[in-house]
């Protein structure tokens, strides 16, 4: 219900903006994504949940019971099989005055709107320094400001959406960034974020003191994440553009609580990580994109140092209610890349492939130390775009993940996506 | 501390005028040409799409980027052409100096009256440009009239060399005088035209060409054999010319050609990067020659 009332306010909003070339009238630019899946897969709809329960990538419980597993059963943005609405993203762009613009994305998914992206960034200062404020995608590497519309494949690579979320880092705070007056392009900034990530900060609020001995929470005041990229792109004339870049942050907190039978097992420290990223473009100069080439790679590794104790609610394991063990501390460092090429195989036509590997690094150093194996994807795809505003999407995954400490389980995708674009269509970012 | 000095001192050999001209980026090659004719020995002139490429489907590129960061002047087509790709170079390049409303951003549609203004903004109709077509730069008066607008703001922007800026102007728009007689004169007989695109549809104008029909079923949509049967149908037993760019494939034309008998004709609509007066001059020259030469 709430979904079609959105869906149709949106499809209000389409038809009364007047569209005009000329970017003259005062209304803002406003775009609609309509992006839909047929999926289907080898393990009965359940390999985006497999993605979630991957070793050293999400803690194990120390018993197995499955109404745990219902707390985030439900993968958030996971395709069921058959035919799925993924998303209708709705985007609002202008010039707010001689000073900033101003952007908007709201995503409505899953019965829920959700601002993807919401902020002002500056026009007017000097010496080619822009400021944006607000909620945005960090421009850590390459893929992550990247809405999903303008993928090269139907789902973000494994490295992205398990290192950084979801969304990848989608956060709220401020960028600064510069580009240099040099014949080179080179564009580096940080960002002040206020540290809400899943992966990197996430936070514990009002955890409850167990019998009265607080819990291990640290109460850190944001904002918690910084980041800081670089990007430098040497000038290979009309046919070629590469575009490398480094990038790093740390998160002065992260938290996280598992709820066993008889106590809770409590983690507080801190997350750092850095990485790299590499694309290169050919523009074969043919019609509709014959022969054009894009080779992208990111790699990322993030190291987190936690303290975790256990704090009981029932006496277990010589423990009385009230009692905790003592502190630990522990790092654990995982990381993942991907590798992709998408080639121009007609007018109108890509042709893609793609290695997405994560974990390669996997380990901790908690009761002892362990280290896990790594998963992979294989995934290859074609599409055809009969216009710039419309795509369809044919892709075939084949995935190998470690899970249930050291059991492996494989599984092969199948996806056919559409995705439209109604009104507007901004200018795409290199 | 030191290191930091010297990258501060590396930039500033990057920014110190290593002349007093002013910095152009020019969009397309005829738009580099505008900026060379008004501007001569007073600007230096970097071109961001080169002229075999179709300027309406590019990416935004990080040179562009690089070359919008150090430009002191944008001169751009406007009337949406480039608006696939240039908002995003020209967020990526972060300089004040050229964003869309400031002195340093010229749209040279902006200047001159466009025609096929007031289409219906309904994609169904394939990429229309409600606001008029962009491609003007192929006719010469247009051009001319905006070689003098871009003089103005020139003016605006380096008033020291203003008189220079006004003068070239003026005297390229005399040029352009002196030969439109000429050019009309050769293309009185100039047969009516299937064009590719509604890319020349300026220069058809000016000089009083009919076209006939469009090798596109809408435009930016490619041709389908059901459009060019039809195409041929119409057209079959009168004489005409067909009219691609060089980026345009030539399949479509070819096969019209073959069944109408018409002859084919493929000329560039963009002068060299490195182009100026004599090339647009010749550019317009090699379009009349070519149209009007087929006349039978």
């Amino acid at each position: 219900m709430n979904q079609h009332r959105i869906a149709f306010i949106a499809a209000a909003i389409v038809a009364a903006a007047p569209v005009t070339a000329q970017d003259t009238s005062f209304n803002p630019a406003i775009s609609v994504i309509i992006d839909g899946a047929y999926y289907g897969d080898s393990v009965d709809g359940r390999s985006e949940e497999l993605a979630r329960e991957l070793d050293g990538f999400v803690r194990h419980h120390g018993d197995h019971e499955d109404d745990h597993d219902d707390d985030h059963g439900h993968a958030h943005g996971g395709l069921s099989e058959g035919f799925n609405l993924r998303e209708v993203e709705i985007a609002a762009s202008a010039t707010i005055d001689p000073y900033f613009d101003g952007f908007v994305t709201l995503a409505v998914g899953d019965g829920a709107l959700e601002i993807e992206e919401a902020f002002i960034s500056t026009r007017a200062l000097p010496a080619g320094l822009q400021l944006k404020a607000g909620k945005f995608l960090s421009d850590i590497g390459y893929l992550n400001k990247q809405h999903p519309h303008a993928w090269l494949f139907v789902d973000r690579p494994l490295m992205s959406e398990l290192l950084f979320g979801d969304h990848g880092l989608q956060e709220t705070g401020m960028q600064l960034a510069w580009v240099p007056p040099t014949p080179i392009y080179s564009r580096v900034g940080f960002e002040l974020l206020q540290g809400d990530s899943e992966t990197l900060a996430a936070q514990i609020e009002d955890a409850d003191a167990v019998a009265g001995t607080p819990r291990l929470f640290r109460d850190r005041k944001g904002p918690r994440l910084v980041t800081a990229f670089a990007k430098v792109a040497p000038d290979l004339g009309y046919d070629h553009a590469v575009q490398a870049g480094v990038f790093a942050g740390r998160s002065s907190s992260y938290q996280e609580s598992i709820e066993e039978a008889t106590h809770f097992v409590d983690f507080d420290g801190e997350a750092r990580f850095w990485g790299a990223d590499v694309v290169y473009k050919y523009d074969a100069g043919d019609t509709a994109g014959r022969g054009s080439l894009v080779v992208q790679g990111e790699y990322a590794r993030r190291t987190r140092t936690l303290d975790t104790q256990e704090i009981f609610f029932e006496a277990d394991e010589g423990f009385l209610p009230g009692e905790a063990s003592a502190v630990e501390r522990f790092r654990e460092t995982q990381d993942g890349y991907y590798l992709q090429a998408v080639y121009g195989i007609a007018p109108r036509w890509t042709a893609g492939i793609r290695l997405d590997v994560v974990g390669g690094v996997n380990e901790t150093t908690l009761d002892g130390g362990e280290s896990w194996d790594s998963s992979d994807r294989v995934t290859a795809m074609v599409a055809w775009m009969p216009t710039e505003f419309s795509r369809l999407r044919l892709q075939f995954t084949r995935g190998d993940f470690a899970v249930e400490d050291g059991e492996r389980a494989s599984f092969n995708q199948f996806f056919v996506q559409w995705q439209m674009s109604l009104g507007a269509h901004g200018a795409h970012a290199f | 501390m030191k290191p930091i000095i010297g990258i501060i001192v590396v930039f500033g050999l990057f920014t110190a005028p290593a002349h007093a001209a002013l910095d152009v980026v020019a969009t397309t090659a005829n738009m580099g040409a505008l900026a060379r004719i008004v501007g001569d020995e007073h600007v230096s002139v970097i071109v961001l799409v080169p002229p075999d490429r179709d300027a309406h489907y590019l990416e935004a590129r990080p040179s562009m980027m690089a070359a919008l960061r150090r430009a002191d002047v944008l001169v751009a087509v406007g009337a949406a052409l480039e608006v696939g790709w240039l908002p995003a170079a020209l967020r990526g390049a972060g300089n004040r100096k050229v964003v869309t409303g400031s002195r340093g951003y010229f749209e040279a549609a902006a200047t001159i009256e466009l025609i096929e203004t007031g289409e219906v903004a309904d994609r169904g109709r394939g990429d229309v440009h409600p606001g008029g077509n962009p491609h003007f730069y192929l006719d010469p008066v247009r051009f001319a009239a905006a070689a003098v607008a871009l003089a103005t703001r020139l003016a605006e922007l380096d008033p020291t060399n203003a008189a220079d800026f006004h003068a070239n102007a003026a005297a390229f728009a005399t040029k352009i005088d002196d030969r439109v007689s000429t050019w009309r004169a050769r293309l009185a007989d100039a047969p009516a035209v299937v064009a590719y695109h509604k890319d020349v549809n300026y220069l058809f104008d000016r000089f009083g060409i009919e076209v006939v029909g469009y090798i596109e079923p809408l435009p930016g949509i490619p041709p389908t054999a059901r459009h060019l049967a039809s195409l041929v149908a119409e057209l079959r037993g009168e004489d005409g010319l067909i009219v691609h760019l060089p980026f345009q494939p030539a399949n479509g034309p070819a096969f019209i050609a073959r069944e109408l008998g018409w002859p084919v004709v493929q000329q560039a609509s963009n002068v060299a990067v490195d182009g100026g007066e004599d090339a647009y001059l010749a550019l317009v020259d090699a379009w009349v020659d070519a149209l009007g030469q087929s006349a039978r």
